[in-house]
C-alpha cells in the first residue's frame, strides 16, 4: 500500500515533465498541424540557458528562472521567423525535414559548444526534502509538480477565455475559416510557437536541476511526449497531458510489479492498442473538417 | 629497439645503419593507431577522455623512445553494437590502421568483434568488460580480440567476496539496459548467491533515464541491505541524488564509475556519495607518472576512460617492440606482451584476456579513497 | 443598375506561384446586387474570390472597393474595409457552438453591438436559433451553410463572396438559401459575388452573370441574358441553345 502511494506520487512526477514537453508539441501540431520534431531540443536549450546565467552570470535558481522562460520566448519568436513560418504551408515531408533537420543542429551545436560531457546545476530547493505521508519528496520536484499544474490552468485560461486563444483554436480547427473571418494565421502561428517554447522553458528550467544537463537529455523524454500526444488524440492539448500523466503512473505501475525494463514495452504497447482500438487516440477529436 | 641499438654500439657503422634505418621508418611509415569509442550521443564524452589518454601516451612514447611513431584516428561507434561494427571497419577499411584501440564499450565492441577476422587487424579494448568478449576472443574463436582491463566475471569474483566480507545478507541489482549493464547483472545474480548473498532482484533502466524514483521505490519496499548499480557516472549521481531525497538507506556498491570525479561533480554535492563503493578496473594511485602528466596537460586528473586508453596505447607499443609494427606484428606481438605497468601486470592469457590490479575505491568526505588494491584477481 | 460599382476588378492576374491561372479579370459589380460567376471546374472561379479576398496575391491588375485600392492590402484589412468571404466546402469551426462561431464572425470587430448582431442572425436564420448551444460540426449540411453565411455577415460586409453555397443542400434548402441571398442583397445593400454550379437556379435571381473562361471574362450581362445566351446555355447549363426548343 505504501509502495503504491509513493509509486503514484512518482508516476505524477515523471508525468509531469512528459505533460510539460507534450503539450509544446500537442499544440503545435493542434493549431498549425506542424510536427515539431525539435521540440524536445528547446527543453535542452532552456536548460542550457539555465546553466549559462547560473554558472557565466553566476545568478541564484530563483532569479535565473524566470531569465530562461524570457530568453525561450525570444527562442520561440526566431524559432517561429527562421524555420516554422517558412514551412507553414508547405507539405509534411518538408516539415519534417526542417524541424528535424534543427533538432540535429541543435544538438550538435550543444556539442560542439559545452562538449558532450553532463552537467550539473544545484537548485537550493533539491537538498529540501520534504515528508508527504509514506513518500519523501524533494521541494523541487514538488515546485515541478505545481508549476506543471499553474502552466496548464494558464494555458487552459488563455485558450478559452483571450482573443489570441480563441484565435488558437479557430486556427487549430479551420484554418481557412479562420482566415475568412480575419485571423491572422501568421500571428497565430507566432503565439502557438512560442507558448510551445515556453512550456518547455518551464520544463527545461524546472526539470533539469533534478537530473542532468547534456546535448541528448531530451532524447527519452521526447519518445514520451510524442507518445501522449500521439495517444491523448494528435493534436489535443488536453488529451497529450492526460496522456502523459497516463504514461507516467504506467510506468510506475509497472515498474512496480514486472521488472522495470518492460515498462517502455508496455507504454509503447499500450500506445498501439489504444490506436487499434481508437485510431484518433484516447480523447481524439472525431468532428474535424 | 634502443637496447639492441646501444649493444651493437660498438660497432659504429652498424649503429648509425640501424638509426638511420629506424628513422627512415618513422617518418615513412608512422603505425596508425585507430580509437573506436563514442564521440557522440549520451555518452560521448568517453570517446574525447580515450582520446586525451591515447594522445598523452603517443607524446610520451615520441620524446622517451622507440624508433616508430604513432599516428591516431577515431571513429565514433557510439557505444551501440551497430555503431561498433560501422567505426571498426570504418577505420580498418577507411583509414587503414595497424591496431584499433577499443571500444570502450561492451556492445560497440561486441558488434565491432567479427569484422576483425576480414582485416587481419587485431584491437585491444581497454574498457569493455562484458564476459562475453573474454569468451569469444582467442582460443574462444576470435584471434583478434584483446582485454587489456579486467572482465566482470574477473572483477565480479573478487567484488562478490567483497560484498559478503562486508556484511551485506540481501542485494538488489540496478542496472543500465546495454551489453555492460545486462552482462554484469548476469555475472552478481549468478555470484552473489555463492557468496551467501541473496539477490533479491534485477531492475533495468534505459541509458540516459532521469528518473530512477519508481525503481527506488520499488526496491526501497523490499529493503535489501545493498544496491548494486551498474551504471555511467551521470546515472550514478542521479542515483546518489534521488537516493538521499528518497531517503533509501541500503549501501551501494557499484560498477562502471561511480566513484569517479565525473560523478561527484555531477552529484553536486559529492558527500551524496558517501558510502559508495565501487570495485574498479583503474583508480588514481600514487605511483602512476600519467597522473600528473595528465593533469599537467589538461588541468583535470585524468578519468579513467582517459587512464585505460593510455595504458592500452602502452601496451600496443610493447607489442610493437616485440613483433613490428605492421598488422601481423601487433598480433604475434600482443601474444607476447608480459609488461609490468603501474597498474599492474599485463600479460595475456589463452582467451586474450590481461590481469593487471583491481582496486576497490570507497568514497568517504565526497573524495575517492582507495581502500584496497587487488593483485592477480581470480 | 445605374450608380457606382461597390468593386472593381481590372486586369486581375493570379495564380499559385508559377501556375497561372487569372490571365486579365476584369468586370464591377454594384451595391445591392447578386452577381454569379459560371465555369467549368478548375476554370479558376474559387481563385477568382480568394483573389478579391487576398488569400491569393494578385500579381497584375487592380482591385478597387468603393473606388479605392485594396490589392495590396492583407485579407483581414480588406475585411475590415468590407470584403467578406464564405469559402468552398466547410468553413465553421466544427467543435465550438454556433454561438461561439457567430462571435468568432465578429473576429475583427471591436464595438458593443456584437451581440445584438448575432440575435439579428438567429433571427435572420431561424433553424440556427434552436442550436445556439449545439456544435457546429453537429449541424446539418444545410444548417453549416446558413452558419457560414451569417459568420459571414457578422462583419456586416459591403461585399460577400460565396462560393458554391448550394454545395450539398436539397432543393428545398436550396431554394431556401438563394431567396435568403437575393434579401440579404436587397435588404442590406450588400453586393453578392456568387459562384455556383447551380447555374440555371442561381442565374434566376441574380442581377448579372458572368462567365470565366480560359482565366478571363468570356461573356457577362443579366441573369435573364446569360439565361438565354445560346452559347452559355450549351456549355454551362446543360440546356439547348435555343431557349425555345422542346
Ligand atoms: N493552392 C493551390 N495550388 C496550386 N494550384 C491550385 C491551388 N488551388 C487551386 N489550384 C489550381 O488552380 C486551378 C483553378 O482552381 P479553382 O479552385 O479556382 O477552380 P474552380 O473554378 O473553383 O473549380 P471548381 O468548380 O472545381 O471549384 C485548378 O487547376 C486547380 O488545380
Ligand atoms: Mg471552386
Amino acid at each position: 500500500m505504501e509502495l503504491l502511494l509513493n509509486q503514484l506520487i512518482n508516476g505524477l512526477t515523471a508525468g509531469s515533465e512528459y505533460a510539460l514537453i507534450a503539450a509544446g508539441l500537442a499544440l503545435i501540431f493542434g493549431v498549425l498541424e506542424v510536427v515539431n520534431f525539435a521540440h524536445g531540443e528547446f527543453y535542452m536549450l532552456s536548460s542550457y540557458y539555465l546553466y549559462l546565467l547560473m554558472t557565466r552570470y553566476n545568478l541564484p535558481y530563483v532569479v535565473a528562472v524566470p531569465l530562461v522562460i524570457v530568453a525561450m520566448i525570444l527562442s520561440g519568436v526566431i524559432f517561429y521567423y527562421l524555420v516554422i513560418r517558412r514551412v507553414l504551408s508547405r507539405s509534411w515531408q518538408l516539415q519534417l525535414i526542417a524541424t528535424l533537420a534543427l533538432s540535429i543542429v541543435m544538438v550538435n551545436t550543444a556539442i560542439v559548444l559545452s562538449g558532450p560531457v553532463p552537467k550539473y546545476l544545484e537548485s537550493p530547493l533539491n537538498s529540501q526534502i520534504v515528508q508527504i505521508g509514506m513518500a519523501s519528496i524533494s521541494v523541487q520536484r514538488l515546485v515541478v509538480l505545481a508549476a506543471t499544474a499553474i502552466s496548464f490552468a494558464t494555458l487552459y485560461a488563455v485558450l478559452k477565455y483571450t482573443r489570441i486563444g480563441k484565435a488558437m483554436r479557430a486556427v487549430a480547427q479551420n484554418r481557412e475559416a479562420a482566415a475568412a473571418v480575419g485571423i491572422s494565421v501568421e500571428k497565430v502561428g507566432l503565439a502557438t510557437v512560442v507558448a510551445g517554447c515556453a512550456l518547455a522553458g518551464v520544463a527545461g528550467a524546472l526539470i533539469s536541476p533534478l537530473y542532468t544537463i547534456h546535448p541528448g537529455m531530451a532524447a527519452l523524454v521526447i519518445i514520451k511526449a510524442f507518445a501522449a500526444v500521439i495517444v491523448g488524440g494528435f493534436g489535443n492539448v488536453t488529451g497529450a497531458v492526460l496522456a502523459a500523466f497516463l504514461i507516467g503512473l504506467l510506468e510506475a505501475l509497472v515498474t512496480t510489479v514486472l521488472p522495470s525494463e518492460y515498462a517502455d514495452a508496455f507504454v509503447f504497447g499500450g500506445m498501439i492498442l489504444v490506436l487499434l482500438v481508437r485510431p484518433h487516440g484516447l480523447f481524439g477529436r472525431v468532428a474535424r473538417s | 629497439m634502443r637496447p639492441t641499438a646501444r649493444r651493437v654500439g660498438v660497432v659504429p657503422i652498424c649503429l648509425s645503419a640501424l638509426l638511420a634505418a629506424g628513422a627512415a621508418f618513422a617518418q615513412a611509415k608512422p603505425v596508425k593507431v585507430g580509437l573506436s569509442s563514442a564521440f557522440s550521443g549520451h555518452v560521448g564524452f568517453i570517446g574525447a577522455d580515450a582520446r586525451r589518454g591515447i594522445e598523452l601516451a603517443i607524446e610520451e612514447l615520441k620524446t622517451a623512445n622507440t624508433a616508430v611513431a604513432y599516428e591516431l584516428s577515431i571513429a565514433d561507434d557510439e557505444c551501440t553494437p551497430a555503431g561498433g561494427a560501422t567505426a571498426f571497419r570504418r577505420l580498418m577499411d577507411v583509414q587503414q590502421v595497424d591496431v584499433i584501440i577499443g571500444s570502450g564499450c561492451s556492445g560497440a565492441t561486441l558488434g565491432g568483434m567479427p569484422t576483425l577476422m576480414d582485416g587481419k587487424l587485431s584491437a585491444v579494448t581497454y574498457g569493455s568488460t562484458n564476459p562475453k568478449i573474454t569468451e569469444g576472443a582467442g582460443v574462444g574463436g576470435n584471434p583478434y580480440m584483446w582485454r587489456m582491463n579486467l572482465n566482470d566475471t574477473i572483477i565480479g569474483e573478487t567484488f562478490a567476496a567483497f560484498i559478503a566480507k562486508d556484511g551485506v545478507k540481501s542485494a538488489h541489482i540496478l542496472a543500465v539496459n546495454n551489453d555492460f549493464g545486462r552482462g554484469a547483472a548476469g555475472v552478481y545474480q549468478a555470484l552473489l548467491p555463492k557468496n551467501d548473498v541473496k539477490v533479491n532482484g534485477a531492475d533495468f533502466f534505459s541509458q540516459g533515464a532521469s528518473d530512477l524514483r519508481a525503481l527506488i521505490s520499488k526496491i526501497a519496499a523490499r529493503s535489501p541491505d545493498a544496491i548494486l548499480l551498474f551504471g555511467e557516472p551521470p546515472d550514478c549521481a542521479l542515483m546518489a541524488r534521488q537516493k538521499r531525497e528518497m531517503n533509501l538507506k541500503a549501501k551501494i556498491f557499484s560498477r562502471g564509475g561511480c566513484y569517479t570525479d565525473e560523478s561527484l561533480k555531477l552529484m553536486g554535492d559529492p558527500r551524496l556519495g558517501d558510502g559508495l563503493t565501487e570495485a574498479a578496473y583503474w583508480a588514481r594511485t600514487p605511483d602512476q607518472p600519467m597522473v600528473e602528466a595528465y593533469r599537467k596537460r589538461h588541468g583535470d586528473y585524468p578519468p579513467y576512460n582517459a587512464a585505460l586508453a593510455y595504458y592500452a596505447m602502452m601496451t600496443v607499443d610493447q607489442a610493437v617492440r616485440k613483433a613490428g609494427p605492421s598488422r601481423d606484428g601487433i598480433t604475434k606481438g600482443l601474444a607476447q606482451v608480459d609488461w609490468k605497468s603501474a597498474i599492474g601486470p599485463i600479460k595475456f592469457d589463452a582467451n586474450h584476456q590481461a590481469r593487471p590490479d583491481l582496486f576497490m575505491v570507497r568514497i568517504e568526505n565526497g573524495e575517492q579513497k582507495v581502500i584496497e588494491t587487488i593483485s592477480n584477481a581470480r | 443598375m445605374a450608380g457606382e460599382p461597390v468593386l472593381q476588378l481590372q486586369d486581375v492576374h493570379a495564380g499559385y506561384g508559377e501556375i497561372r491561372i487569372l490571365k486579365g479579370v476584369s468586370f464591377a459589380i454594384e451595391p445591392g446586387t447578386v452577381t454569379s460567376v459560371i465555369g467549368a471546374n478548375g476554370a479558376g472561379k474559387s481563385t477568382l474570390l480568394k483573389t478579391i479576398f487576398g488569400m491569393v496575391q494578385a500579381s497584375d491588375g487592380a482591385i478597387r472597393l468603393d473606388g479605392r485600392d485594396v490589392t495590396g492590402l492583407k485579407s483581414e484589412e480588406r475585411l475590415q474595409r468590407g470584403i467578406a468571404i464564405v469559402p468552398q466546402g466547410r468553413c465553421n469551426f466544427p467543435l465550438m457552438s454556433v454561438q461561439e462561431n457567430l462571435e468568432l464572425g465578429a473576429f475583427i470587430r471591436r464595438d458593443g453591438d456584437i451581440k445584438a448582431d448575432i440575435e439579428a442572425m438567429y433571427g435572420l436564420f431561424s433553424s440556427l436559433d434552436a442550436k445556439r448551444k449545439v456544435i457546429a460540426g453537429n449541424l446539418s449540411g444545410g444548417e453549416q451553410q446558413m452558419l457560414e453565411i451569417a459568420m459571414a455577415l457578422m462583419t456586416r460586409p459591403r461585399v460577400m463572396l460565396l462560393d458554391e453555397p448550394s454545395l450539398g443542400l436539397s432543393p428545398r434548402m436550396l431554394d431556401y438559401v438563394f431567396s435568403s441571398i437575393r434579401d440579404l442583397a436587397r435588404g442590406h445593400g450588400t453586393a453578392i459575388l456568387m459562384v455556383e454550379q447551380n447555374a440555371v437556379q442561381a442565374l434566376r435571381i441574380s442581377d448579372r452573370g458572368i462567365v470565366i473562361e480560359l482565366g478571363r471574362v468570356s461573356h457577362q450581362g443579366s441573369g435573364v441574358e446569360m439565361l438565354s445566351e445560346p452559347d452559355v446555355r450549351r456549355a454551362y447549363l446543360g440546356l439547348p441553345a435555343d431557349r425555345n426548343a422542346p
